[in-house]
């Protein structure tokens, strides 16, 4: 919202309570001292159910882009119902309304049942994980015979906060895609990323699926990929002083990689 | 023997990865497969797209954010084992 707001641009709060700021946000973390009250003409809040088909459709309408990143909470929904059907409703109302954009914040590793990431944050929160897939894979189908809109999927590394609550910006930054690699990134970051991918018109971005984390923290998903960190690996490291710079490289149509 | 069942091996991995509407599945001179790349849909969704689609046509318009409440900036510390789970709704 603030990554959106500190641009100048108009942008809805969807929310279940119809409620925002959140009292104990910070919005001087993300570089935003403006006005974040309904009397500033360019926000708009609204109460929005991800589980109410209904309310996205009314909601988005209207809308050039959309970013999903709501998650399972107690008082919102589980996970099938928030990370998986929750984030394939948007992309259909998304759709039904012509939506340009849609980019969903999902998960690195989500594509690797087998990594430790996955394992231990499908425990952590009941079977999100797999959820945050099915989502992914149902938005991926949605989209598939669409030619006007389209959709990205950013899975961000392990959230690096509060250590780390500021924007650093795209030279901060790496993104890479196949799944392989991941790292740590603020949500401040995570939300950036997110809004440029929103704005971006750039048809390489379109219909895919990128990881995203800062580039001095580097890991491979699963220990089998540590060959993908190796000078000369077969695999795009995306780097930029801007963020169409770091957004020049990425494959559009891409999913995960298929590791021997 | 040995080379031939590694190479039904090889061949089984490409159909299955073929009929998993996986593409970019190239056979090099070894016979390994360089880049198995799961791509999705295709690039002709992605070509020809109107322009007046794209988000930047339509400046005016809003963008819109699902989970607008979310601790995005509370400062709250997600385990560093635990990978990203979004905000909560």
């Amino acid at each position: 919202m603030a990554s959106l707001l500190r641009r100048g641009l108009p942008v809805v709060a969807l929310t279940r309570s119809g409620e925002w700021p959140p009292k104990k946000i910070d919005l001087n973390a993300v570089g935003f001292d403006g006005d974040a009250t309904s009397s500033n003409p360019l926000l708009t809040i609204q109460a929005c159910d991800v589980k109410n088909a209904e309310s996205l459709s009314t909601n988005l309408s209207g809308c050039r882009a959309v970013v999903y990143a709501a998650s399972a909470s107690k008082k919102g929904g589980n996970s099938k119902e928030v990370d998986g059907d929750g984030v394939i409703a948007a992309g259909n109302a998304c759709l039904q309304q012509n939506v340009g954009r849609y980019v969903v914040i999902s998960s690195g590793s989500t594509t690797r049942p087998n990594s430790l990431g996955f394992k231990f944050t499908e425990m952590a929160v009941a079977g999100i994980m797999t959820q945050k897939r099915r989502g992914e894979v149902g938005v991926r189908d949605a989209y598939s015979n669409q030619s006007g809109s389209s959709y990205t999927i950013l899975r961000p590394g392990g959230l690096d906060e509060p250590k780390q609550n500021i924007i650093q910006g795209p030279s901060a930054l790496e993104i890479t895609q196949g799944d392989v690699l991941a790292g740590f990134v603020s949500r401040a970051d995570v939300a950036e990323v997110a809004v440029e991918l929103a704005l971006s018109s750039a048809p390489n971005v379109k219909n895919t699926a990128c990881e995203l984390y800062y580039r001095n923290k580097v890991v491979p998903v699963d220990k089998g990929f540590k060959k993908y960190l190796q000078d000369g690996a077969d695999l795009d490291r995306l780097y930029g002083k801007s963020y169409d710079e770091l957004f020049q490289g990425i494959k559009p149509n891409y999913d995960y990689l298929v590791d021997a | 023997m040995k080379s031939a069942l590694a190479y039904c091996s090889y061949v089984a991995a490409v159909l299955l990865a073929a009929s998993k509407n996986t593409a970019a599945l190239s056979i090099s001179n070894d016979r390994s497969i360089n880049r198995r790349d799961a791509l999705i849909g295709g690039a002709a969704t992605i070509l020809g797209a109107p322009l007046a689609c794209g988000a930047a046509s339509t400046p005016s318009k809003p963008v819109a954010v699902l989970g607008a409440s979310g601790k995005s900036v509370r400062g709250k510390s997600t385990p560093s084992w635990i990978t990203s789970c979004g905000t909560h709704s």
